[in-house]
Formats: structure tokens, sequence, C-alpha cells
């Protein structure tokens, strides 16, 4: 009897550590596919939030388009003048910042001679950056034709740099 | 000794009846919290559409060069207006839309992204509708609300 009752005392035993090495796996499972859910979504939230830092800097003074109540808009031609000047280099502690055009396709950096029928401008251009952010957004500027008129496009703003990282 | 042979089938039914309950529960739980990447809003869609709305179309419908905006053109086509040239402003509204989005993303079955379904919503009927490629899996997406009561939504499937 005393034989028997040590015999179901291991049998228990053996079934509450199955039942322990069990749960843990199931636990050790669940827990690795949340956390890798977890690590992607703090990558894509990452992310996002580069994309309204570079948002950001299209709103600041010397970028945003203060003829029509516009935030999404950036004034293409302050953009041009702007490629001009070396000074604004440091200005917002970035390794590349690009403005782009996407809609209407354009071809080649943009310069006085070219402008508008280009596709880019090149503000800030370091050798070496990281990898870069860009962000969907109005490229507005003066045309000329037709006595004259505002027109906006489509394009996207493309930055690099410790100012994304700092803000 | 069957008695006893009883009592432990019925003490070992109970356990995997247990097992299964709690696995149940936990995969219960792990179903419904994982959000579905097929609900995923993105931010550089909706960045996408406030560029499309904002877009000069060739379309004036009082006088040239008073060009109406992709999100003005949405109004004017709601209302069966037309350009000053003649043309229709929802097929310009629809070519200008079609050209920007195949300009703004790269679609096929070698790019990232297989397809989209572009729409533009009024509060009664569908003003637009653009889809292009297979869009039979998962996607991100993101609406953008248009002043005068539509909707647009974009949506990219993987």
């Amino acid at each position: 009897m005393d034989k028997k009752g040590q015999m179901k005392i291991q049998q228990m035993a053996f079934v509450l550590v199955a039942m322990m090495v069990f749960f843990a796996m199931v636990a050790l499972v669940y827990f690795s596919i949340r956390m890798s859910g977890l690590e992607s979504s703090a990558v894509s939230l990452e992310e996002e939030k580069a994309k309204e830092l570079v948002k950001k800097i299209s709103s600041s003074a010397e970028f945003a388009f203060g003829v029509t109540d516009c935030p999404n808009c950036i004034d293409l031609d302050k953009v041009l003048i702007l490629s001009e000047r070396k000074s604004y280099e440091g200005f917002w502690q970035l390794d590349y910042l690009e403005v782009e055009r996407i809609y209407p396709y354009g071809e080649g950096i943009c310069d006085r001679t070219n402008y508008p029928d280009c596709k880019s401008i090149k503000i800030i251009d370091s050798e070496n950056y990281g990898s870069a952010v860009s962000a969907f957004v109005s490229l507005c500027r003066w045309e000329s034709s037709k006595d004259g008129y505002f027109k906006c496009e489509v394009g996207r703003i493309i930055a690099s740099g410790e100012g994304l990282r700092n803000e | 000794m069957n008695k006893k042979g009883q009592e432990e089938m019925v003490g070992f039914v109970m356990i995997v009846i247990i097992v299964a309950v709690v696995f149940l529960i936990l995969l219960g739980i792990f179903l419904r919290q994982e959000p579905s990447a097929s609900e995923a809003d993105s931010v550089e869609v909706t960045q996408f559409l406030e560029s499309i709305m904002g877009y000069t179309s060739s379309c004036a419908v009082s006088y040239e060069p008073a060009y109406s905006s992709v999100g003005e053109l949405i109004e004017e086509c709601y209302r069966g207006k037309k350009c000053v040239g003649g043309e229709d402003s929802c097929e310009v509204l629809e070519q200008t839309v079609r050209d920007i989005l195949g300009s703004g993303w790269e679609i096929g079955e070698e790019f990232y992204y297989k397809g989209y379904e572009f729409k533009i919503v009024g509060s009664e009927e569908t003003i637009l509708e653009i889809s292009n490629g297979n869009c039979e899996n998962e996607f991100i997406g993101s609406e953008y609300l248009i002043p005068g009561d539509f909707v647009s939504s974009l949506k990219l499937c993987l």
C-alpha cells in the first residue's frame, strides 16, 4: 500500500512536471510571436515618426508655400533659391535634403536653365549620409504661362541626418 | 483494479481537456490581439492622398487659368460640370489621378506592391474607382477626407 502510494505520488509529480513544461512551451511560443510583432510595429512607428519629421521640415518658413492655406505645400521657387545658398547647409543638421518632383515626370537636377522642367533640387548633399526618409508633398510654384497662375504638382521631400533623430 | 483503471482514465481525460481548453484560450487571445496587416494604416499613403488633392489639374471650370485642384475637381465632377475646353471634368479627374498613381508607386509582380485600389466616395455614390494589379492579399492603406463630404482612399496591396 505504501509502495502504491509512492507510485501515485510519483505519477502525479510526473503529470505536474509535464503540464508545467507544456505551459512553459506554449508561453514561450506565444511571447516570442508577440515580441516579434512588437519589434516590427516599433520599427514602423519609428519610420512613421521620421516621415512626420520630414514633413515638419517642409512646413518651416524656408519651404512653406504661403499663398494659399496649404500645410502640405512646398514653395518650389523658394527651394530653388535656397539650393543656391550654401549658408543653409548646417541649418537643419541634415546630411542630405532633396526635393523631388514625381508628377509630372521631369529629368535632371534643377538649375536656373532647366527649371521647372526638371526632376529634383538638392539643397544639402553630403558625400556620406545614412538611410534617407521621404514624405509626399505638393510642390507649388508660379507658372508664367496663360497670364500666370500658381501650379501645384506632386513630389516628395527626402532627408537624412542627425536633425531627424534629434527633433 | 478495473475501477482504479477507470479512475486513471478519467483523470487522464480531464487533464487532456484542461490542457486543450487552456491552449484554445491562449490561441484565442493571440488571434484577437495580433493586428492584421490588412488593417495597417499608413502615414505615407495619407501624405500621398493629401498631395494628390493639391495637384493643379488641366481643367478650369469658370475661366483659364483658374485651374481646379484635384480636390476641387472631385466636386466639379460630382456636379457634372465641364471644363472650359469642353472636356468632361470626370474624365480629366480620372486621367489625372491614374497618371499620378502610375508615377507615385511602382506596381507589379516584380515590385513590393503588387497592386492598388483607389476610390473616391461621396455621401451617396462612388465618384471614381481605379484599380491596378493583384489585390487579393494583405494591404496597407489610408483614407483622406475632402471638403464637400467626399472621402478618398488608397489601398496598396502587398
